[in-house]
């Protein structure tokens, strides 16, 4: 009889972390979606490799700009990344970065890029584009 | 346990001599004392049987208190231990007392510190969004989406290097560009055009054309976006996010333009594309049929 209140009382206690822990991933899974700040974010990348990084807000941003960005191979390799975390205040961000150093002629590769604005990331994965 | 007794030597000894192994008459300290007594006698006046039924009755008590103190031990082990079940074999887990006394504490701290963990990350969005996953919601449109290779709009007299440039009417635009983009004949009257922001590299030109409401007291304020993205370069990898929530519904226009309409939280957006460039209207004031409208008078 005292065990078996332990065992619905332990049962209780897994039942709960269980449907916190579902709870916390749902919220997880929900705010990387839509959007509070960003409208649209861009990535474009010239046969130079020359690369444009462009984010537009819903709103004026005290701070609005590329926070971090990869570069991969096509298969997946990482090449290299770097966090300038350049900032700006508006409502548009631009800026461009060369990366023909980091690149070789006749592979292809691809970035991975984290926008910033007043404390929202969003991620974006660019097509694939050979040197 | 037996108390002690009052009686004489003599008494003493009849009562050993007399007392059954599982029942003894006297206690264990009195048994050893008359057995002390007994063996402290001359060798020859020693009462040999005397000695040996004290020994017998002394080992049965010891041993019964032995067991009566693992008796002890056990049900102090039982208390001492929580039962769990897995299929039909009881498993038992043993706990120090003083353990076992704090499991409930265990148990309350564990969960506050889930709980505390849980909401930290939560409410903390730097820290939550620290680490992104994949984005299933965004609209992702590619210059391949776009056919890059049409003769595109933006490929006149544009500079090879990236240059990002704000100016403040369609004019301006029309003569940073170099060309004549498609501008809406039709606005909301409160409208007002706040600027126009123009970036351009070899690949596109991305033009923002911000409108304020002039009726307002915050007129200063964003209240409509014209987003243009024109491709210039077929040999580029261009990638657009547009956010969204869900999935939006296209709609075919009178007009023949086939216009993509869905929401970001409180933003409306209608999205409209041709074969060179992609179009967006995008408002937290105004609705959809306001945006569309706008988009399908673009050129008009």
């Amino acid at each position: 009889m005292k065990y078996m209140k332990q065992k619905r009382c332990l049962l209780a206690v897994l039942c709960s972390l269980i449907i916190i822990c579902s709870f916390w991933v749902g919220i997880y899974e929900a705010e990387a979606r839509e959007s509070a700040y960003f409208r649209s974010t861009s990535i474009s990348i010239s046969s130079a490799f020359s690369v444009t990084f462009v984010a537009r807000a819903k709103q004026n941003m005290q701070e609005l700009g590329l926070k971090s960005y990869t570069l991969y191979t096509s298969t997946g390799k990482y090449i290299m990344s770097a966090s300038p975390k350049d900032y700006t205040s508006g409502l548009i961000f631009s800026t461009n970065i060369d990366l023909s150093s980091h690149v070789e002629k006749g592979k292809s590769y691809y970035i991975k890029a984290t926008f910033y604005a007043d404390g929202e990331t969003k991620t974006i994965t660019s097509s694939t584009k050979q040197y | 346990m037996k108390q002690r007794t009052n009686c004489t030597k003599e008494e003493r000894i009849q009562k050993i001599m007399n007392s059954a192994l599982d029942a003894p008459l006297l206690s264990a300290q009195e048994i050893y004392e008359a057995m002390e007594e007994e063996s402290n006698k001359p060798p020859k006046s020693v009462n040999n049987a005397f000695i040996n039924k004290c020994s017998q009755l002394l080992c049965r008590m010891y041993a019964c208190e032995v067991q009566a103190h693992a008796t002890e031990a056990e049900k102090l082990r039982s208390k001492n231990q929580l039962c769990f079940r897995i299929g039909s074999r009881p498993l038992k887990v043993h706990f120090s007392p003083c353990i076992k006394r704090i499991i409930p504490q265990i148990i309350v701290a564990t969960s506050l510190i889930v709980v505390i963990g849980i909401f930290g990350i939560v409410q903390v969005p730097g820290r939550l969004k620290a680490k992104p996953s994949e984005d299933k919601e965004q609209l992702m449109v590619y210059n391949d989406c776009l056919d890059a290779s049409s003769p595109s709009l933006a490929s006149a007299t544009r500079p090879s290097e990236f240059s990002s440039k704000r100016v403040y009417s369609y004019e301006d635009a029309f003569s940073e560009l170099g060309y004549h983009f498609m501008i809406p004949s039709y606005l909301p009257q409160e409208v007002k055009i706040k600027d126009v922001y123009i970036v351009r590299d070899e690949t596109m030109d991305q033009i923002t054309i911000t409108y304020s409401d002039k009726n307002k007291a915050d007129g200063e304020n964003a209240v409509l976006f014209l987003d243009f993205s024109f491709i210039n370069n077929q040999d580029a990898a261009i990638t657009i996010a547009v956010e969204q929530t869900g999935n939006g519904q296209s709609y075919l226009l009178p007009s023949g333009k086939q216009i993509y309409v869905t929401k970001n939280l409180d933003e409306n957006l209608a999205m409209y594309k041709t074969s060179q460039a992609l179009y967006q209207a995008s408002s937290t004031y105004y609705d959809n049929n306001t945006l569309i409208k706008i988009i399908d008078s673009l050129g008009g």
